[in-house]
């Protein structure tokens, strides 16, 4: 029997021995120990081998996966001139046999590496070195939603472009690539990725979908576990802490190889199977919900043809989401983006990335037609979106009593210097407010509708606001129900926040939203009215308010 | 047709998880056990014609050059942790116990992910911090305000903890998934 002091100092001395941390005369101490109980020895080789299994087990990396993704041969060297465009066809043919013989050439690499000068390749200065060949981006970031990459932790602004060999370590949020060749990804932090080419890339930890159109045909995603080939279709894949992989195709179909050395497999839509670092792959239930999908911009005839869609008078809005269409939810009906339908540039969807934070989706709450239901605790914010000092907003929504005592429920917050926001009050009656940071109009400048709401009953509310006609109108139901001087500038290129403040954390909105409508111009009254009116016709508003007001 | 060269790379993939487990049982730091295992990939590679299964398995004779490049690696870089020979050879044998069965160790790979689900939230964390974010004990102790033999300490006692399960749920009849 060890004595509990002695195995107590046993338990340090192996500790510090496979963390390396042991000195010469704790080695001896050790030694002391086994030769007065050998029983320990088996007992160190347990640790040992737990230690090696742990490490391995973190790692997550299979050896040779390892070394592949360190080694030159997927990346141009330094020196290497730029490939001509005849010789890509045969780096893709080169590729597609190094795909279907992956398991062999991967550790065949390793010997290359070696013989290469293995210490160069393996190290973070060869990959940077590598990633400084002046070629062209061969991947870039086309959008960043609430995102925090690791490097901007420290102060060091991430760029868009990414050259072979980088690494991306996303710590927040989401983003989305866009490859040379085609495919577009969706990035969840935390994640972290390495560049292989313009068609392929390492995810070493996080969860990813990508839509590959047929130019990007063959696209590769390497994973500790395994490697997936894209044969034109739209999947995810999510790389666990332990290496394993989760590959869920959504449309179309994929192969995978498993670091393994077994046989490849393909999996086609609705199928998902989990490939293992050093075991056999499992097939797995398929859940595209688990992943946040590459939004396809919207195609026009997809769009509805009611409310204001129907007026051929106007144009389409710059921000336009309508609850028919275009929004992606999660397993639990969450939404988690709302595509804007609108004529903006930018894909200004609104997303949210925080499933606790995400509305809900119901199918029928807006009289039969689907909404967002917001409970005090959600929002969604859109990619940054530049607007004038002219603007017309309609929004369909229906307020439910709140519980928090902010002071108001806020349905859609412009967020610039000063800001424009369309809130629901107490009461529950709808309010315009710009609030100003400073000059002439600094603090709240409020418009408060007459008319209370009724709570849980549709409305059609908004506001016509203009710098150059100095107008600031609000609206409820076809009424025009107050109106003032509007209150300076508020032009702002900046994410609008639906349902809460733009800090994102008070005066969150409780109710249902079923459509807004952002026209980046001064409406003409009857324009507004008709936009209205279209609006009120395709939700079944009655003009009438409440039977009367109680106050 | 496979060659000489492809059954040799398949070999060495089934073999590089026994051979890194045994090197670590001489080198300890992950990294530098790998950089071990690389070398001796090399020289294996290199001598691949020599290789017959005529000669033992392909692990016993990776073995062989793996002690020998474990050895060379630590007398250069790390000599305070090296055994006397005689206690070397009493646990080399007991190394080679434990990377012997290659089935064995895929289902201790599977029961090692169950334990460790079962450990707390603060053992999980602490091998996490170990493990994946590589933090030195030094710095795992700052963060706890403990003292680095406390968490050396802690350490072994989760992998204890971890052989007991793991050899618990390897008992006939238990299946760890």
């Amino acid at each position: 029997m060890i004595p509990d002091p002695k195995h107590a100092r046993f338990n340090e001395l192996v500790s510090r021995w496979c963390a390396g941390d042991i000195e010469a005369h704790e080695t001896s101490e050790l030694e002391a120990l086994f030769t007065e109980f050998p029983e320990l020895l088996e007992e160190f080789t347990d640790a040992t081998r737990l230690n090696s299994m742990l490490a391995q087990q973190y790692r997550g990396e299979a050896f040779a996966t390892k070394l592949l993704l360190n080694s030159a041969a997927h990346e141009p060297g330094e020196d290497d001139p730029p490939m001509p465009l005849g010789q890509h066809e045969r780096a893709y043919d080169t590729q597609r046999i190094v795909a279907s013989r992956w398991a062999l050439l991967a550790a065949s690499v390793i010997f290359v590496a070696g013989l290469l000068g293995y210490g160069y390749l393996m190290s973070d200065r060869g990959a940077e070195q590598l990633a400084k060949n002046n070629l062209p981006a061969p991947v870039e970031i086309i959008q960043r939603i609430d995102c925090v990459f690791e490097s901007e932790r420290w102060g060091v602004m991430q760029e868009n472009d990414f050259q072979i060999g980088e690494t991306l370590q996303l710590a927040e949020g989401l983003a989305f690539l866009r490859f040379a060749r085609g495919a577009k990804v969706s990035i969840e932090g935390p994640a972290e990725l390495k560049i292989l080419s313009d068609n392929s890339f390492y995810l070493n930890e996080g969860r990813i979908s990508a839509v590959c159109p047929p130019s990007a045909n063959g696209f590769e995603i390497n994973t500790p576990s395994g490697k997936i080939i894209d044969h034109g279709t739209e999947f995810g894949v999510h790389v666990l802490a332990n290496g394993a992989a989760e590959t869920h195709v959504f449309d179309g179909e994929v192969e995978v190889y498993p670091s393994t050395g077994q046989e490849s497999f393909r999996l086609t839509s609705a199928m998902a199977a989990r490939t293992r670092v050093n075991k056999k792959y499992v097939e797995i239930p398929n859940n595209p919900s688990l992943f946040i999908r590459v939004p396809d911009r919207l195609a026009l005839d997809a769009m509805p043809k009611e409310g204001i869609a129907a007026l051929s008078q106007l144009e389409r809005p710059r921000l336009w989401f309508d609850a028919t269409i275009g929004v992606q939810v999660d397993g639990k009906d969450r939404v988690i983006c709302w595509q804007n339908m609108g004529s903006a540039k930018v894909e200004s969807n609104a997303w949210q990335v925080d499933p606790g934070r995400r509305p809900v989706f119901e199918p029928e709450t807006a009289n039969g037609r689907p909404a967002l239901r917001f409970d005090e605790n959600q929002f969604l914010a859109t990619t940054p979106l530049k607007l004038g000092n002219e603007v017309s907003v309609l929004v369909v929504a229906a307020t439910q009593p709140r519980e928090k005592n902010d002071q108001n429920g806020q349905i859609i917050n412009f967020n610039g210097s000063s800001i424009l926001v369309l809130d629901v009050i107490d009461g529950p009656r709808l309010e315009g407010r710009v609030y100003a940071h400073g000059g002439k109009y600094k603090g709240n400048n409020q418009l408060q509708s007459p008319i209370p709401l009724k709570q849980g009953e549709l409305f059609v509310g908004g506001c016509r606001y203009s710098v150059q006609e100095d107008l600031f109108q609000l609206f409820t139901n076809g009424e025009l129900t107050i109106e003032s001087p509007a209150a300076g500038n508020i032009a702002a290129n900046s994410s609008r926040v639906i349902g809460a403040h733009r800090w994102r954390s008070q005066d969150f909105y409780r109710g249902a939203i079923a459509e807004i409508v952002v026209y980046d111009r001064l409406l003409s009254e009857d324009e507004y009215q008709l936009a209205m009116l279209a609006l009120m016709d395709k939700y079944k508003i009655q003009p009438k308010l409440v039977e009367d007001d109680p106050s | 047709m496979r060659g000489i060269d492809d059954d040799f790379v398949m070999a060495f993939l089934d073999a590089q998880g026994p051979l890194l487990q045994y090197i670590q049982s001489i080198v300890p730091r992950l990294k530098d056990a790998e950089d071990v295992l690389q070398e001796t990939a090399i020289t294996l590679w290199e001598k691949r014609t020599d290789y017959s299964p005529d000669r033992g398995s392909f692990i016993a004779w990776g073995r062989g050059i793996a002690r020998f490049k474990a050895l060379e690696f630590m007398r250069k870089n790390r000599p305070q942790a090296i055994f006397s020979e005689a206690i070397s050879i009493k646990l080399d044998e007991l190394a080679i116990a434990a990377s012997e069965d290659d089935s064995q160790r895929e289902r201790q790979i599977d029961a090692l992910q169950c334990c460790i689900e079962r450990l707390s939230k603060s053992e999980q964390a602490t091998l996490d911090k170990h493990y994946r974010q590589k933090k030195s004990i030094s710095e795992i102790a700052a963060e706890h305000g403990k003292g680095l033999s406390t968490i050396y300490e802690r350490l072994q006692k989760i992998r204890s903890r971890l052989s007991r399960c793991i050899q618990r749920n390897l008992e006939p009849g238990v299946n760890p998934l």
